[in-house]
This record gives structure tokens, C-alpha cells and sequence, in this order.
């Protein structure tokens, strides 16, 4: 059989579609498969709310990692002590927003006003096996008049290790006379 | 020191050169002496032709120029030059007594005319590219004069011959570097004109560093940056463009279909635009279906600034494929023959590894989002899910299409699809290849999976981590299985012996056409017949092959009862001479 119409690909057309074999069972079938399995990936993608309560260490440490990563370093600033914020320099984080993540968060233990919250960083590079890293946040409660208060990151071994108040010149005892 | 580990390097690859050509004269039996004798002779003219050249370009670049480099462009004229006048004497002699048909100076023309080509056609568009800037540089100037002579003075030398395969070789590589900077430049270009359009459409203003808006050709709006390319691509489009044209449109097209030229069709100009086209479709897809759906973090038009060279790269790269697929369809005829599948073949397979591809990364990202629990941040989290199904989306229909073709005349006439070779090539290297890729990738999942287990590690972070190689394994082993089990099939139905025994006994396997301009008539044997056609080409006007001559031809073939034939053109027909290779 040789039908003699010109085809789109090569120089004759095609016969019509013969009955289905095994072969393309086996294809239907994976096929079936992948396509549930991308519906229920994007079913997880798209319901989970990651969102964590924000009045909690480890909320107040996701907005600060989200803010610092999509290159919001004023809403950034706002999760750091007052005394990280009045004098820590927050350089451009350029880098961040080119990079792939995955943060998860490990655990908080809090003893009284202190909270200690472990995070895994995943960073995927292309063609490199992921490298992670297990940064920790330690954050202090700070009252905030009579509506309470809220917590406020003081130590950050990643993104901005440097801004953290171990970091920070101790301060000046004259300045508080002053 | 360092001059001694040059001579020892350079001494090496001479060695290298000279063991290779005993190596190969001793396996053909031809003359050892005469071979070296050549590859010195024709390897000293050019290089000797290499020096002289780039001398007399460094001379155009003397003013500003340090006293290094004047001494060292001088000593490559002063030495150079009556070095090479020695030499072509010593080759014109030589040639004169081998009577011109020294398969070494036809090797010596294709790599110094090339070398002309590119060197010359890169300073040409430098030069030009100065020029579009308003400056006069005599650097690439020279570059261009003085190579593009070389190239000139060689390409007429190359033309005043009959034409070979080897000849036709460079004719093709030739075709191949301006379709590449073609191509290139043509991206650069359109990318440049579709930017302009898009940062007008968005109302970008482009300010210069005192606040005017910066206005380039015809007064248009673009920035610096955009305005630069623009015309530096245009000037590489015209050249790279005109080279492309004379070796490929006047020359390489109408050559003989060797699988030198079948390569350049398909790798060069199938895959290669079909590569192109789908890297700009989906970067396309991807842009969109990110924005509609994803999650997009930057304005729309930062998003989207990388629609101009997405459109670019698609209409190039599919420009490319529809050109090339012409070329293969105008050589193929009405009849399905291996040209065709060859062609449905290889855009099959460009299609599934693009499938391939895309799966891969679906089934990775589908591992990721069922493996995130307590997730803080996740980057590209919708955006890898989207761009994982945009390159199935885009690779899968065109996989499916050609494939489904090929099955279907497979079921409709088995015999000729299960007797190609292309077929075979096609399924075993998928079983072959996808086979040893998923085992590879087994052999890092299995790696990953041993280390957290012995360092009791083993959680939902060691299934996130080995993502890759799982989805890998599972995706290239599928695909291998199904494809070793088409061949399977294949062998259990495939014909035990040729059709008709005697049909084959009867038909030549060989035939030497000698006759003038034999490309189109040799082709047409190949199609028709199946067997394997050499053209040997007679310059004489009187021996054309006509078409009755050509129908003869086939005839005999179809019908001589002898493996091998000698086919001689003459004004009154054909004659056709059987003969068997002698034993040696």
C-alpha cells in the first residue's frame, strides 16, 4: 500500500489508523498514569497553603525569608529587632531572587522570651546535586504597648549572617547616658 | 621552558599525523611514500599560506600598534612570503606531473578556502559592523582583504574543477557555517526589531545619561544596548547570509546527496531549526501559562521580556525546519522511501526526547509538591510544575504525531518498514541508550537512598533529594521498555526472507554511472531502485544521460541478473557494462 497524496512530515500520506496494538496500550497507560499524577501534583501545588500564623517564631521567620528572597527589604527590615534595624545595614539581595529554594521549617523551642527556630535550606543548582544547609533564627519577644507584642528576629546564620546583634559592636554604655 | 613543551606539542602532533597516515595507507595498500609526500607538500602550502596571510592583515593594524607586534606581523611577511612562492612552485610542478588529479590539492583547497571563509567572513563582518558605526577600522579591514583573497583565489580554484566528494564536502561545510551564523544573526536581528516593538507597546522611554530619550535608526525609540545589536546582527545577517547562499543555494543543493549532504539537511537543518522552533515555542508557552497561572513574582513587563527572543527563536528555528523539509520532500517523490522516514524518524525522536524531557521534569516536581509538608518557601514551585508540562505539551504532540505515522504504515505495509535500517537504528538506540541512561540513573538513586539509610537519615527529605534520579530512572526505563518491546514485535513479524528471491537475484546491488551532471539521475536510480550509485563525471558535452538513457538505467538494474554495473553515457543512449570487483 502506497497512497500517493503528498504529507505534511515526508513524501506520501499516511494510511488511515490502524487497530489499536499492545504497544499502545502500554502507552495509553503511562499516559493515564502521568496525567493523574500531574493533576494530583498540581491539585497539592495549588490547595497548600503554606502560610503559617505570623504572630509565631517560625510565621515571623517565613515573612522575613519571603520578604529578603523576592527583594523586599523594607518589609524585610520590619521583622528584626529594633536594634538589628536601627543599625544593621541591609545590602542588596539580587543574588537571592536568582536562586532556587526550598525552605522547610524543622522546629521552634522556646524558653520564655527566647525562641530558637531550625529551618533546612535546600539550594538547587542546575546540573549540581542540592546542597542544604541547616541555618538557625533565634528570636526575642518584644512588648509592643498594650496590644502585646511580637517576635522579632535578634540571630540569623543565613541569609544575613552579619546581621545579627552577636554581630553588632556592643553598645555604647555612654550613649545610653546621653 | 615554555618553548620546549610548544616544540614537543607541535612535534607530537606531527607524529600523530604521519602515524595516522602509515596507519591508513597500510590498511588500503596505497603508496606510503607518495601519501606523506603529499601531506607535506600540500600541509607546508598551507601553512605557509596561513603565515603570509595573517602578516599582511597584522600590517593593516600598524598604527598604535605595539613594536612586539609589528616585528612579529613583519617576520610572517618576510619569511612567509617567499616561502610560500616556493612552495606553489614546488605544487605546480607536482601537479603538473600527477596530471591535476592529486586528491591531496582538492583536501589543500577545501580547508584553505574554508579557513578563507570563516576568518575572511568574520573580518568582513567586524569591519562592517565598525563601518554601521560611523569609524573606518583598518584592523578588521585587513582581515577581510587580505582572507577574503585567500578565500576568493581558492573558491575560484576549487570552482575551475570537476566536482567531487571531496569538493562537495566543502561546499557543505561551507553551507554549514553561514547557515549557523545565519541563524544566529537572524535570531540576534529579529530579537533586536521585536524588542524595539515591544518596549513601545509597553511605553518604555530609554533615557541617555542627560535625560533625552535616545533615538536610533529612523528615529525610532530603543536604548543603546538594543540599537548595537541590531545593527551589528544586520551586517552579520548580510554576510553570514550571502555565504550561505552562494555554497549552499548555488552550490551544495544540487550536489550529490552523499551522506555528508543527507547530514547537513537533517542534523544541521531538521534538527537544528526543529531545536530552535521548540526552544522558542516553549519559552512562549512557558511565559504565558507562568503569568496565568503560575507565580509570577515580577511586573508583566519584566515578565514578559523575554517574549521578543522567544518569537525570534520560533520563527527562525521553524523557518529553518519548513525550508529543510522541503529540500528533503522535493528530493523524495510520491512513493514512501527511506528519505521519508528517515525525516519522520528523526523528527520523531527530536519530539520524544523532548517528551522525555518534560516527563522527567513533571514526575520530579510531582515528587517535590507530594514531599513538602512544612514548607517555610519554595521557589519556582507552580512555575517548575508549569514548565515541566509546557515542555510535554510541546514535545509530546509532535513526538505522537510522527510516530503515530510511522505505526500506522507499519500496520498498513509491514514488509518495508520492518526491512529499514533507519527503523532499526531508530528502536535500538532508544532500547539501547534510554536503557543505559535509566541504569545509570538507578545506580544514583540506589547511591542516594544507601547513604541516608546507613546514616539512618531516611525520611520524605531523602525522596526530595533523589527526585531527579527516580523520576529519570522511571521515565527513561519506561520509554526504553515500550520501545524494546515495538522492536520485539517487530522482530517476531519480520519477513524471514526478501519477498521474492528471484526478484533479488535479478536485481544489481551497484551501479557506476559515468556521465555528465549525474547528480539528479543518480538520485533518482537510488530512489527508485534501492541500490548503491556512484556518479563518475565525464566533462564532455555529448555524455548527458537523457531520460530515456535514465529509464535504461533502471531497467537494467531492476533486471541484469549482476550485482555490480558500469552505466556509459553516449550520444546515441546507454551502454551498460556488468562487472565484478577482483579479488586482490
Amino acid at each position: 500500500m502506497a497512497p500517493d497524496a503528498p504529507a505534511e512530515g515526508g513524501g506520501a500520506a499516511p494510511p488511515p489508523p490502524a487497530a489499536r496494538s499492545s504497544g499502545n496500550r502500554i502507552l495509553l497507560w503511562a499516559g493515564a498514569v502521568v496525567g493523574v499524577l500531574l493533576a494530583a501534583a498540581a491539585a497539592v501545588t495549588y490547595t497548600r497553603d503554606v502560610a503559617l500564623d505570623p504572630e509565631t517564631p517560625e510565621g515571623v521567620v517565613q515573612s522575613y525569608l519571603s520578604a529578603m528572597i523576592d527583594g523586599r527589604r523594607g518589609k524585610a527590615r520590619t521583622y528584626l529587632s529594633d536594634r538589628l534595624r536601627s543599625e544593621c545595614v541591609m545590602e542588596s539581595s539580587y543574588y537571592l531572587r536568582d536562586g532556587s529554594y526550598r525552605i522547610e521549617w524543622l522546629g521552634t523551642s522556646i524558653e520564655g522570651q527566647t525562641a530558637y527556630v531550625d529551618v533546612r535550606v535546600t539550594e538547587e543548582r542546575m546540573l549540581e546535586p542540592d546542597s542544604a544547609h541547616y541555618p538557625l533564627f533565634v528570636l526575642a519577644y518584644q512588648e509592643e504597648g498594650e496590644d502585646g507584642g511580637s517576635w522579632r528576629i535578634t540571630r540569623q546564620d543565613w541569609p544575613r549572617r552579619r546581621c545579627s546583634e552577636d554581630f553588632l559592636p556592643p553598645p555604647d554604655p555612654d550613649a545610653e547616658e546621653v | 621552558m615554555t618553548l620546549v613543551v610548544i616544540i614537543l606539542t607541535w612535534a607530537l602532533m606531527l607524529g600523530a599525523v604521519i602515524a595516522v597516515i602509515l596507519f591508513l595507507t597500510s590498511r588500503s595498500k596505497r603508496d606510503r611514500g607518495g601519501a606523506l609526500r603529499r601531506f607535506f607538500r600540500y600541509g607546508t602550502l598551507y601553512l605557509l599560506a596561513v603565515i603570509t596571510a595573517t602578516g599582511l592583515s597584522g600590517l593593516f593594524a600598524f598604527a598604535g600598534a605595539g613594536t612586539d607586534y609589528r616585528a612579529f606581523m613583519l617576520s610572517f611577511v618576510i619569511v612567509g612570503a617567499p616561502g610560500l612562492a616556493l612552495a606553489a612552485g614546488w605544487v605546480r610542478r607536482a601537479l603538473r606531473a600527477e596530471g591535476g588529479g592529486a586528491p591531496g590539492w582538492e583536501v589543500y583547497l577545501t580547508a584553505a578556502e574554508l579557513t578563507g571563509l570563516l576568518v575572511g567572513g568574520g573580518g568582513v563582518i567586524v569591519w562592517g559592523q565598525r563601518l554601521s558605526e560611523g569609524r573606518f577600522d583598518p584592523a578588521p579591514f585587513g582581515v577581510a582583504l587580505v582572507w577574503g583573497m585567500v578565500w576568493l583565489f581558492h573558491h575560484m580554484a576549487a570552482a575551475r574543477r570537476v566536482r567531487s566528494a571531496r569538493l562537495e564536502g566543502g561546499f557543505i561545510l561551507g553551507s554549514l557555517a553561514g547557515l549557523a551564523a545565519a541563524a544566529g544573526f537572524g535570531v540576534a536581528f529579529l530579537d533586536s526589531v521585536l524588542q524595539i516593538v515591544y518596549d513601545g507597546v509597553w511605553g518604555v522611554l530609554v533615557l541617555d545619561g542627560t535625560g533625552d530619550a535616545v533615538r536610533g535608526v529612523w528615529g525610532v525609540v530603543m536604548s543603546a544596548g538594543t540599537e548595537d545589536v541590531l545593527r551589528e546582527s544586520a551586517v552579520g545577517l548580510a554576510v553570514s547570509g550571502a555565504a550561505w547562499s552562494r555554497y549552499w543555494l548555488r552550490l551544495g543543493r544540487s550536489g550529490e546527496h552523499t551522506p555528508l549532504w543527507r547530514g547537513y539537511v537533517l542534523l544541521a537543518g531538521v534538527v537544528g531549526g526543529l531545536v530552535t522552533g521548540l526552544a522558542g515555542v516553549w519559552s512562549l508557552g512557558y511565559r504565558i501559562f507562568d503569568w496565568l497561572a503560575g507565580g509570577p513574582v515580577l511586573p508583566a513587563g519584566v515578565h514578559f521580556g523575554e517574549l521578543p527572543l522567544a518569537l525570534a527563536l520560533a520563527a527562525v528555528g521553524g523557518g529553518l525546519w519548513r525550508y529543510h523539509r522541503g529540500v528533503l520532500r522535493s528530493a523524495a517523490g510520491a512513493i514512501r522511501t527511506e528519505v521519508d522516514r528517515v525525516y519522520e524518524y528523526t523528527v520523531s525522536g527530536v519530539g520524544l526526547l523532548a517528551a522525555v524531557g518534560g516527563l522527567t521534569a513533571a514526575a520530579a516536581a510531582s515528587i517535590q509538591s507530594f514531599t513538602s509538608s512544612r514548607l517555610l518557601y519554595v521557589s519556582y514551585d507552580r512555575s517548575g510544575l508549569i514548565a515541566a508540562a509546557t515542555v510535554l505539551a510541546v514535545g509530546g504532540p509532535l513526538w505522537w504525531r510522527f510516530w503515530s505515522s510511522i505505526q500506522r504504515w507499519r500496520a498498513a505495509d509491514p514488509g518495508p518498514e520492518l526491512r529499514s535500517p533507519n527503523r532499526r537504528i531508530y528502536l535500538v538506540c532508544l532500547f539501547g541508550v534510554g536503557g543505559l541512561a535509566a541504569l545509570i540513573s538507578l545506580l544514583v538513586l540506589v547511591y542516594e537512598v544507601l547513604i541516608s539509610a546507613l546514616e539512618q537519615t531516611l525520611d520524605a527529605w531523602t525522596l526530595y533529594t533523589v527526585r531527579w534520579p527516580l523520576a529519570l530512572t522511571a521515565v527513561v526505563g519506561l520509554t526504553a521498555a515500550y520501545h524494546r518491546a515495538v522492536r520485539r514485535a517487530d522482530l517476531s513479524e519480520a519477513p524471514e526472507a526478501d519477498p521474492d528471491p528471484a526478484e533479488a537475484a535479478r536485481k544489481a546491488e551497484s551501479v557506476v554511472l559515468l556521465c555528465r551532471s549525474g547528480g539528479p539521475a543518480a538520485r533518482t536510480v537510488r530512489e527508485r531502485t534501492g541500490a548503491e550509485v556512484q556518479v563518475w563525471e565525464r566533462p564532455d558535452a555529448a555524455a548527458a544521460l537523457s531520460p530515456d538513457g535514465l529509464e535504461a538505467v533502471i531497467q537494467a538494474v531492476e533486471n541484469s541478473g549482476h550485482r555490480s554495473l558500469l552505466a556509459v553515457a553516449r550520444p546515441d543512449g546507454v551502454e551498460i557494462i556488468p562487472y565484478e570487483a577482483a579479488e586482490s
